[in-house]
């Protein structure tokens, strides 16, 4: 139980880490509808990209919440 | 093969094949793992009481299975284009909104932060809903099922809430990351991926109800569905283009010049809206009772009834067109071919030009909309009337999806293995 608690924890934080730094990620000019679309290539726009640490920072968070969520599904079964 | 071989061997389409592969498994892994809270012994027994249309087969389907299985890529990516057909209305009605689309790449990344920005808010009221439902009215999802969460209440609500916004989100990211590092529309091979996955489930269904005499003429009419759908998403009008005053930008002196206009302009978005949009009241139906709301909602169950045709019809029409008026400017074309010394033969440059640019994309556009309705209902109207098959969910949109994606797909690979690779500053010294 407490494992299970401890776990949803783990998992709320990192949930609400990754959506601070996915928002916080800028994205490469040329996005959005315009994109899905079809008008975007490979390689647009990167100067307007996020900087080198907040990329590494985000891995880092994508990695945290990626363990979190295979726990949770451990400790879930 | 040959195409297969040669972009393998040049190492920058391989590291880029890799990184979508490898990009795309880890978006099907997220679409498998279950959401934390979620009891996953109960759902998997209420999971086998749940039918495949309507509504919620259609959100399942565009999830690849994720949503009923409360994965965390249960919302996908659908909560980032709503947020993006919303900010390109805004864009074209709003003041700020436009002079930020018209301010180059610095305005375009600032709209592409708004639009995830209200990605985040769309998937974070929609996951509420989700988390809140399964949480109290289980039933609503699963028919006959009981909690499908192991402990229900506020937290474990709001765990799960946190949990769907972050995989929607990652999802986008992972998308965007296909985009700039990998080949093809990272969102376009997303949602196909997701359809793809759903393809095998699609495919039993149908065949548990299609009688085995049926098969071969099923199987036929896929066939030229499929051919249909790649002659006309490769089909576009020419307009021929003289230069005036230089050399064309192609480099062949003297060779006919000619602005492409494709006839699916607005591409396998607007089907995808209307199926989503029309299966809104489908949801709502049971909710509204015996009613007037109740009873035009009812309407538009039958998918293969006069009711959804017509909606279904004025929604990809009306989208394909809202499409052209943001996306495409005649006045801006006109403009650009003016000044790079262009025109269109017995055409003077300008509003003549323009005029003439505006009324060819229209009529396009119209039978691009014409185009996008028989290939959604077909399909599904020529198996009703033909062996009796009630609802699959998509259907003629899913083969749409697959052959649109990977036209697109391919011919980004194909240009990117015909381009010549110059060695690097680096690979120089």
């Amino acid at each position: 139980m407490f494992l299970n608690q401890l776990v949803q924890v783990c998992c709320a934080v990192t949930s609400l880490a990754l959506v601070v730094l996915i928002l916080t990620h800028r994205s490469p000019a040329g996005g959005g509808l315009s994109a899905l679309l079809g008008g975007a290539s490979a390689g647009q726009g990167r100067s307007s990209g996020p900087t080198k640490a907040l990329v590494r920072l985000t891995w880092v968070g994508v990695a945290a919440w990626s363990v979190s969520m295979v726990a949770a599904m451990v400790v879930g079964r | 093969m040959s195409l297969a071989l040669a972009a393998w061997s040049r190492s920058g389409i391989a590291r880029r094949l890799l990184i979508t592969l490898g990009l795309l498994a880890a978006f099907r892994v997220g679409a498998g793992i279950p959401a934390p809270g979620v009891d996953a012994g109960a759902l998997r027994a209420c999971l086998e009481a749940v039918q495949g249309g309507g509504a919620v087969g259609v959100a399942n389907l565009l999830s690849g299975g994720a949503l009923l299985q409360l994965a965390v890529f249960a919302l996908g990516v659908m909560p980032y284009i709503t947020a993006s057909i919303a900010v390109q209305m805004l864009g074209s009605t709003v003041g700020p909104v436009a002079r930020l689309r018209q301010a180059g790449p610095e305005g375009q990344a600032r709209l592409s932060q708004y639009t995830r920005f209200a990605a985040a808010a769309l998937s974070g009221v929609q996951a509420a809903a989700l988390a809140a439902t399964v949480t109290y009215r289980p039933g609503t999802l699963y028919p006959g099922c009981g909690p499908v969460v192991t402990d229900p209440g506020v937290p474990t609500l709001a765990v799960l809430a946190l949990t769907l916004v972050a995989g929607s989100l990652l999802c986008v990211f992972l998308g965007e990351l296909i985009t700039a590092h990998g080949v093809g529309n990272g969102l376009s091979l997303l949602i196909l991926a997701s359809v793809v996955a759903a393809l095998p489930g699609q495919v039993h269904q149908m065949a548990s109800q299609v009688p085995t005499a049926g098969w071969g003429l099923a199987g036929l009419g896929l066939l030229l569905l499929v051919a249909a759908v790649v002659f006309v998403e490769q089909a576009a009008y020419r307009v021929p283009v003289v230069y005036a005053t230089h050399t064309p930008p192609t480099g062949a002196a003297g060779a006919p010049v000619y602005l492409p206009l494709r006839l699916n302009q607005a591409g396998i978005v607007p089907a995808i809206i209307a199926s989503a949009v029309l299966s809104l009241p489908v949801a709502l139906a049971g909710e509204a009772g015996e009613g007037l709301l109740g009873q035009a909602a009812s309407w538009l169950v039958d998918t293969t009834g006069p009711v959804y045709l017509v909606a279904y019809a004025v929604v990809v029409a009306g989208f394909c067109f809202f499409q052209l008026a943001s996306a495409y400017d005649p006045d801006r074309v006109a403009d650009q071919l003016r000044h790079a010394g262009a025109f269109i033969p017995g055409l003077t440059p300008g509003d003549p030009t323009s005029d003439f640019l505006d009324r060819v994309t229209t009529r396009l556009t119209a039978a691009g909309a014409v185009y996008l309705v028989w290939v959604a209902l077909l399909p599904a109207l020529l198996l009703s009337a033909t062996v009796g098959v009630g609802k699959v969910p998509l259907g003629g949109t899913t083969v749409l999806i697959c052959v649109a994606v990977a036209l697109a797909t391919t011919d980004q690979l194909t240009s990117g293995v015909a381009r010549p690779r110059f060695p690097t500053l680096k690979e120089t010294r």
